[in-house]
């Protein structure tokens, strides 16, 4: 699963996700995108299970790119904790995705096989998305 | 005018900035049309009009835009602006061309032809560059260079700037050492490899990476 090799802190703060994203909003590698409509934290689980999804659905051929990066450190108090104590441990990673953003392109594929592979990738995934075809974007 | 190219109306806009978005809500679709030695005018455009005339030609055609039934002028698409969620065109900018004057445009490339390299041996085409710079006037601006992908049969092989044949009349400007299509080897290897990467990872997963001064 992705996750970050170092990091400077440990714990992060939580943030917030109001807006639009404000970058990577355009198929730049591939010919198919999946863009999400709906902001939310994407797991490095989630992530993974979707690439499998994908990957799994095309078989053979195709290239596949994870335009998302799980780089924040989610955390989590241990079962049957009472509240207090301070913050939980580091627990899993998440990416912070706003809507519009790609989460996965696809390329040398035909685009029957493109939309099935996505449909089954956004099954994994906590959020509305599109289908989204670089070619009708235009200019 | 010339008959040939598509046409466009125009409404001039006295609704700036904010005041757009009601423009859009009746189907109208802000735009600006600006040129070399003309003064930028901001204009409006039927939406669904628009969108018919950007389905059906290129994105480097030359289009009549006439402005409140006046003269038409001949212009290119220079934007579009696309809404990050609806996915649709938000503002238009309209370049007026002189047709005498050499412009810069991104020209795209289309492969055409079979690669083996694909249909042999199971390999992914990737298109890297997408589009060429070029400099020509306006009535020979190319609406598409074709690359053919028939000397793509192998693995090693890629068509670069270089190899592309460029019209007459245009200039390219581009990087000759720049790979347009390339071939990349079948994924299955690699994706049948990555879980088995992943599971050490997983088992880490929980505890933190090293906590260290980032540079």
């Amino acid at each position: 699963m992705l996750m970050p090799r170092r990091v400077k802190h440990r714990k992060v703060m939580r943030g917030r996700m109001s807006g639009m994203a404000k970058g990577g909003t355009a198929v730049s590698f591939g010919e198919f995108g999946l863009a999400t409509l709906e902001p939310a934290w994407i797991t490095s689980r989630q992530i993974e299970a979707a690439r499998r999804a994908m990957t799994r659905s095309v078989k053979r051929g195709g290239k596949i790119w994870i335009r998302i990066f799980p780089d924040k450190p989610a955390t989590k108090k241990p079962a049957e904790t009472r509240m207090g104590s301070g913050k939980g441990a580091p627990d899993h990673w998440v990416a912070v995705v706003r809507p519009g953003r790609i989460l996965f392109e696809m390329a040398g594929v035909e685009r029957d096989q493109a939309v099935e592979a996505m449909r089954l990738a956004a099954h994994k995934l906590p959020v509305a998305t599109r289908f989204i075809v670089r070619e009708e974007e235009g200019a | 005018m010339s008959s040939a190219r598509p046409a466009l109306a125009a409404e001039r806009r006295t609704a700036l900035l904010k005041a757009n978005a009601g423009l859009r809500r009746e189907g109208r679709l802000p735009a600006v049309v600006f040129g070399h030695g003309l003064e930028s005018s901001p204009i409006s455009l039927d939406a669904h009009e628009f969108d018919l005339l950007r389905r059906h030609v290129g994105p480097n055609a030359l289009i009549d835009l006439s402005i409140d039934g006046a003269r038409p002028k001949p212009v290119l698409i220079h934007g579009v602006q696309i809404h990050k969620v609806s996915r649709r065109p938000i503002h238009v900018d309209l370049f007026a061309v002189r047709m005498t004057e050499e412009i810069t445009v991104e020209v795209p490339v289309h492969g055409v032809g079979e690669s083996e390299a694909v249909a042999r041996h199971g390999g992914t085409l990737l298109n890297a560059t997408g589009s060429l710079k070029v400099k020509a006037r306006p009535d020979h601006l190319p609406q598409v260079v074709e690359a053919d992908l028939s000397v793509l049969v192998d693995f090693d092989a890629a068509i670069h700037v270089r190899d592309l044949v460029i019209p007459p009349g245009v200039t390219l400007l581009s990087d000759p050492d720049e790979i347009v299509f390339k071939v990349a080897p079948p994924r299955i290897a690699e994706a049948e490899a990555a879980p088995a990467e992943a599971a050490p990872a997983e088992a880490a997963a929980p505890a933190a990476p090293e906590e260290g001064a980032a540079g």
